[in-house]
């Protein structure tokens, strides 16, 4: 018998397209992009809410276009000792000592890469809608209207010396620090591209986690003056110590009469050092001190990546094939965030653990609750090890 | 100016997940990041089917998502809340998709794209209709539909949007919005016969 023809009405047809099964976001994908999105967004600006936008945006472009054709005739200019002055004079740089730098773009996005020697800048009021920005190698200066020094060697940021105004510096790892006039700053050791810990994200797989916003790039050579081997920063004690580097810096003359001051970065909670501690561990192939160090993170009942530290906890452990530490921490994160989005995940992981261990009943349970995870994958995992208790289970 | 700060990377509880969508928005047209990462959190499985649902098994439904988003960042102080926020950003998605698929289109040659068009299994003599084969003959029916066709389509029949605000979304007129969709239903009735033949 042959099979009659289905021809669908609008209301069947469209009932039926309601039921067409839904593409869904895996989970490490979805934090991975939502990591890169939040990166993208911030370097974007925002549309302004008025109607005369249009007018404002062709203004803009004939602007840029004109900024360009300065910035290419202009770029000419510069050269180690030599001071470049825009036309309008809103900015004087000056290099001295064998001084290095390149004029990288134009208002209304200034930047300036020194590469060494003695820099000295001075701005001009800089507008809420333009920006200022010195770049090293490791270092990013962001400026509001002021005048200061900059120093470098190799590329790396060295010493800077605040004039007039403020600056605000950012360095990888570090909260950014605002340096006054008058003040003298120097970056510490951990400061360094070469020592620097990556940025911990929230994602499944610690070794797809991609940077979120990083300086310019740059190859990672070491100090001429602290010719240490690479370290990892292991506390916040050790980030705060001077470096050889920075003695040498702040034995210098400084320019201005006024007692140079050194502002102390903000120190990392030791918990979120933890944290990253463990990300870096895992990331080198040790488990098991991983799984130590997002302990003491997870111990903190404050730490912002608390949800993080102890699902990773656990992870680590059964990496490390310690299997009891593995069971108590997934079963803690399940206990004490029962609506976070890994909690699917920590049970199926859990569920084959208990399964390992000949538990039978408790994998059950576990693996029934990462049934109905919203992640396929983990859903597939979960009926594999109902699966595999059935059949155990018959086996006598 | 985030450059250079760590980014909040991780959910944001509080007051941030407890406000309204249209709040939310608001928040970020602010600058707000932690807004941003929590609209993310919320409608990013929306966008993401949708967009999947257009583009039939494209590479691309991470990157449209994430560019949704940040497009989304930026045209946050226009949004005038004449649309619920998730129909906002499927408007978003609908938009990059478009440009998304005009670009691949002249990329692609016309032979490429029809080999990619995933055909229905064929029904043999004697076989019994099921719901699932009329599923899968719907979806590769959907997957033919022309672009224009398929975006209202997946707008207005399989993520539900009132037809009002599906055409403002689509930047076309109410009008035009019904007559493509009666001509996407009978696009997809015809592909679907011709399965079946």
């Amino acid at each position: 018998m042959s099979a009659a023809k289905w021809i669908p009405g609008d209301d069947e047809l469209d009932g039926l397209a309601r039921t067409l099964p839904a593409a869904e976001p895996a989970t490490d994908r979805a934090e991975q992009n939502r990591t890169r999105m939040l990166a993208g967004a911030a370097s974007v600006p925002q549309y302004t809410r008025s109607s005369w936008m249009p007018f404002v945006a062709a203004g803009l472009s004939l602007a840029a276009a004109a900024a360009t054709i300065v910035w290419f005739v202009g770029r000419r200019e510069e050269s180690a000792g030599v001071a470049v002055t825009a036309p309008a004079a809103r900015e004087t740089i000056v290099a001295s000592n064998g001084g290095r730098f390149d004029r990288v773009a134009t208002w209304p996005d200034y930047q300036v890469r020194v590469h060494g020697g003695r820099v000295s800048f001075d701005v001009g009021p800089v507008h809420s809608s333009e920006r200022f920005r010195v770049f090293t190698a490791d270092s990013e200066i962001e400026v509001r209207g002021t005048r200061f020094i900059v120093e470098a060697e190799q590329d790396r940021l060295v010493m800077v010396l605040v004039e007039d105004g403020a600056v605000e510096i950012r360095l990888p790892v570090h909260e950014p620090v605002t340096v006054r006039a008058g003040e003298r700053w120097s970056p510490p050791r951990t400061a360094q591209l070469d020592e620097v810990a990556p940025t911990p994200l929230a994602s499944s797989d610690p070794a797809a986690a991609a940077p979120v916003v990083v300086p310019p790039a740059a190859p990672a050579v070491p100090s001429r003056k602290s010719p240490t081997k690479p370290k990892i920063a292991t506390s916040v004690k050790e980030s705060a110590e001077p470096t050889p580097r920075e003695t040498t810096a702040t034995t210098r003359k400084p320019a201005i009469s006024v007692e140079p001051v050194t502002p102390t970065p903000v120190p990392v909670k030791p918990s979120e050092a933890e944290f990253r501690r463990g990300w870096m561990l895992l990331r080198a192939g040790d488990a098991g001190g991983a799984s130590q160090a997002f302990a003491k993170a997870c111990s903190d009942a404050t730490a912002d990546a608390r949800e993080d530290a102890c699902y990773w906890t656990g992870v680590a452990a059964k990496r490390a094939g310690k299997t009891t530490t593995a069971r108590d921490s997934l079963a803690k994160f399940i206990t004490s965030f029962p609506s976070s989005a890994r909690a699917g995940e920590a049970a199926a992981l859990l569920g084959w653990l208990l399964y390992d261990g000949g538990d039978l009943d408790g994998a059950e349970r576990r693996f029934r609750t990462a049934a109905n995870d919203r992640v396929p994958t983990v859903r597939e995992s979960a009926e594999r090890g109902l699966t595999a208790i059935e059949q155990r289970r018959k086996t006598p | 100016m985030t450059e250079g700060k760590v980014l909040p990377l991780r959910r944001v509880h509080g007051t941030v997940d407890e406000m309204s969508d249209r709040a939310l928005v608001s928040a970020v047209a602010q600058g707000d990041q932690a807004a941003l990462g929590a609209l993310y959190d919320r409608f990013h499985r929306d966008v993401y089917r949708f967009i999947a649902h257009l583009l039939c098994g494209d590479m691309q439904v991470d990157d449209l998502v994430q560019s949704t988003f940040i497009e989304a960042h930026r045209s946050a102080p226009r949004f005038r809340g004449e649309s619920t926020v998730k129909t906002w950003l499927f408007g978003i998605s609908a938009n990059l998709t478009r440009h998304h698929q005009r670009s691949e289109a002249r990329r692609k040659s016309a032979g490429d794209k029809l080999a990619t068009v995933p055909l229905a299994n064929p029904i043999t003599p004697g076989e019994a209709i099921t719901l699932e084969q009329q599923r899968r003959w719907l979806a590769a029916a959907v997957e033919m539909l022309s672009p224009a066709l398929k975006e209202v389509y997946v707008l207005c029949v399989i993520e539900e949007v009132p037809g009002k605000e599906a055409a403002q979304v689509l930047g076309i007129r109410e009008a035009s919005l019904w007559r493509r969709l009666t001509d996407a239903r009978t696009a997809l009735r015809a592909a679907i016969e011709e399965m079946q033949s």
